[in-house]
């Protein structure tokens, strides 16, 4: 009972944010009576009539104790991540079945937890980002255009929306090539020519070059965001996994500065990755 | 600013720290938890983790120099701490656990200071400055 009165805790002060530019109240946020951003709202409207999806986001973590990770710590609660980021195949009771046998053994490799490009400080990529509840990604809305800023690795992705198509014969890259269209309010993002270095998920699931990701973002109001993921990787699944996450906004806050490989030499000593 | 550590009881749980670039398992021992007091030499606010190192005096005088791993700089400053939050000479115990190679490492799960036990890590959680 007190791990619960503890979690319910955690959760209330899950977004009383604090710190340098992290409470600094931003321009056109619907506010309630008393000053606080009112996440309830309607979505806002970009020039032209499409949703407007600028604004900081962060994926709802899963239920405390529900998805224990690699990453746990004794006596933790692995609240800030969501059901998704280290396994795409969650819902899957017997996940084996959708690997293609023939990436059996890379799967185990990667599995292993033992052998992740984020422990080399290299980009999660997506759809990891997306999903990476411990850090948040930021969205500016450009006419044509739309970036996503994400805090972890300090990476940024440009999204297309000039009706461009993804290249034929994409020279590999770690977040690949994304193109969008609206579809009604849903933001449509297509994404492929990715290297075959990152993973699916962190400390989950290897990709190879023929990965496709579909992202379906559509904001429901002010404060919360669908976003549904397809994952195509016909090298290593045998079909498309499909997820759905919600993204909640953090408002008047912002994404911060994160260069991972700053010190990372000094943790290398330890891991085995480097023996 | 002392008078800023009222810490909430959630504090006292290690909830959500994660190693934002390695898992825990890989480098520590659930096994092997440990409590150290002594004197904060440094704080080391730098990416992927920052670092805390403590000396630790035996009671034969010897000193033991510690270096314990918190969460990001960013989870961190989520939650409050920034990187004067600890200056060199304030007392400290630190619970955490320790390196699988046995070295003077440790990845730090609570830090006690001026009577307050404070998180370690998490960015969805409070710190000093709450």
């Amino acid at each position: 009972m007190l791990r619960w009165r503890l979690c319910v805790l955690l959760v209330f002060f899950a977004h009383s944010t604090f710190g340098q530019w992290l409470n600094y109240p931003t321009p056109g946020t619907p506010r309630t009576r008393d000053g606080k951003p009112d996440l309830s709202a309607k979505a806002p409207r970009a020039p032209g009539g499409k949703p407007d999806l600028s604004g900081v986001w962060r994926t709802e973590p899963e239920v405390p104790g529900k998805n224990s990770t690699v990453f746990d710590v004794p006596g933790d609660y692995p609240s800030t991540f969501s059901r998704y980021f280290s396994n795409i195949l969650a819902d899957f009771k017997n996940p084996e079945e959708i690997v293609r046998p023939e990436a059996a053994e890379l799967v185990r490799k990667y599995r292993s937890a033992y052998n992740s490009p984020g422990y080399q400080c290299l980009p999660l990529s997506i759809p990891s980002a997306d999903i990476f509840s411990y850090s948040p990604f930021k969205i500016i809305q450009a006419p044509g255009e739309i970036v996503i800023l994400y805090e972890v690795d300090n990476t940024h992705r440009q999204i297309y929306l000039d009706g461009r198509k993804l290249p034929k014969d994409p020279q590999p890259t770690w977040l690949g090539y994304s193109v969008g269209r609206w579809e009604g309010d849903t933001l449509v993002v297509d994404t492929a020519g990715f290297n075959d270095n990152s993973q699916a998920t962190l400390g989950g699931y290897p990709r190879s070059e023929a990965l496709h990701v579909e992202e379906r973002f559509h904001r429901r109001d002010f404060g919360h965001m669908d976003l549904q993921l397809t994952v195509d990787d016909p090298k290593i699944f045998l079909k498309p996994i499909t997820i759905k996450v919600t993204e909640l906004l953090e408002p008047d806050s912002d994404v911060l500065e994160m260069i991972c490989n700053e010190n990372a030499e000094k943790d290398r000593p330890h891991l085995p990755i480097s023996k | 600013m002392r008078a800023f550590l009222l810490i909430s009881l959630a504090l006292t749980v290690f909830a959500g720290r994660i190693l934002a670039h390695h898992a825990f398992a890989l480098e520590y021992d659930s096994n092997n938890p440990l409590t150290v007091t002594g004197n904060v030499s440094k704080m080391e606010w730098v990416n992927p983790h920052v670092h805390i190192y403590v000396d630790s005096k035996a009671q034969d005088g010897a000193v033991t120099t510690w270096d314990f791993e918190l969460g990001s700089p960013n989870g961190l400053m989520r939650s409050g701490w920034t990187r004067i939050s600890l200056k060199p000479g304030d007392v400290v115990t630190i619970e955490a656990f320790r390196a699988k190679d046995a070295s003077n490492v440790g990845a730090a799960k609570t830090i006690t200071f001026n009577g307050k036990r404070m998180f370690a890590g998490n960015a969805n959680s409070e710190g000093p400055a709450k």
